[in-house]
């Protein structure tokens, strides 16, 4: 499960590595998004893809990941913070932007769970390792919330089911329930490692089906290649989920 | 050549592959442009307003970088809800 883990580890750098070249190739959209607050706007896009392009690296080379990890989920964090709780307030309660925000935060949650492992490992910083066991609560709960969401809003889901398989609902459903039950696992601290692999694997298949399909068709649209990476991101964090229980096992 | 070499390496790879995917073909259209006839209002309203300057983000992506299908795929209130304006 190491040896997964480290992959998973390194896979989880490819969609910040992605993004952070995003923000360079569309920084005048992505400014749009900067807070109005912020002046100079099209810096902090372009130090936000260039930090992201490190993360991305870090993880992907296994060189100061721990570091990025840590960098990347109070980044994430300040997002939501800076970025989708104004837009919350603001009275934007669609379905997509709630899809979106807890996406960030379960990204975030993954990142710190990741140099919650990694700072394990090299047995330092004990502040990095509570933020990473409530970050591992945290997204359980993410995972129960992503869960009901396959009930409750087939539009804007987290685990996408590819258009062509048959029974399509059943599997929109059924993904629905598997997230649950994982979330449910690991805030109960019951089979968590055995359901958050299960699930990764699960969501690991039906994303390749799923995107590889829409890229297949789409290969030159950015939005198919930006909710790939995305739903990539949060499969990754579930494996790193599953080895933050496994690393939790092994200590005990 | 270590193994953690080559996977870097690999994973480098699939990224250069999903960056120069999305960049060969439409560029992001720097000026909404709305023919299809479905939400059409919606649409040209919100084109006055970027046009205005008023717009400064706006969801889904597809708005910016595929309006027709947007517009065809998306209905009104989805549209309407992310518009962040100045």
């Amino acid at each position: 499960m190491k040896k997964i883990g480290e992959i998973f580890q390194r896979l989880f750098g490819v969609p910040r590595l992605v993004f952070g070249v995003q923000h360079f190739l569309y920084a005048d959209f992505v400014a749009g998004l900067v807070p109005a607050i912020f002046p100079a706007r099209i810096f902090w896009v372009y130090l936000t893809g260039a930090a992201m392009i490190a993360a991305g690296l870090a993880f992907i080379f296994n060189r100061k990941a721990l570091l990025a990890a840590a960098l990347l989920g109070m980044m994430l964090s300040m997002f939501v913070l800076l970025i989708h709780i104004p837009k919350f307030a603001g009275g934007d309660l669609s379905a997509i932007s709630w899809t979106r925000r807890l996406q960030d935060l379960a990204i975030a949650a993954a990142a710190f769970i990741l140099a919650g492992i990694l700072s394990q490992r090299e047995a330092k910083n004990n502040l990095l390792k509570n933020i990473s066991k409530v970050s591992r609560y945290l997204f359980a709960i993410l995972l129960i919330v992503f869960g009901v969401q396959q009930f409750l809003n087939p539009d804007f889901l987290t685990a996408k089911v590819p258009v062509y398989l048959p029974f399509r609902m059943f599997w929109v459903y059924l993904t629905g329930t598997a997230m649950v039950l994982t979330g449910a696992s690991v805030l109960i601290n019951k089979k968590g490692r055995l359901t958050a692999i299960s699930l990764g694997a699960f969501l690991l298949l039906i994303n390749l089906l799923h995107h590889g399909y829409l890229v297949a068709n789409g290969w030159h649209t950015p939005l198919f290649w930006t909710a790939a990476m995305l739903d990539l991101a949060i499969t990754c964090g579930v494996f790193i989920l599953a080895g933050d229980l496994c690393e939790e096992e092994v200590s005990l | 050549m270590k193994v953690s070499t080559i996977t870097s390496l690999l994973l480098i790879a699939i990224a250069c592959v999903v960056v120069l995917g999305q960049t060969g073909g439409n560029k992001m259209s720097d000026k909404l442009t709305v023919k299809k006839t479905l939400n059409l209002a919606v649409a040209k309203e919100i084109a006055a307003e970027r046009e205005a300057g008023k717009i400064i983000g706006m969801c889904p992506l597809r708005l910016w970088t595929k309006p027709d299908a947007c517009i065809k795929d998306t209905k009104p209130s989805q549209v309407m809800f992310f518009i962040i304006k100045k």
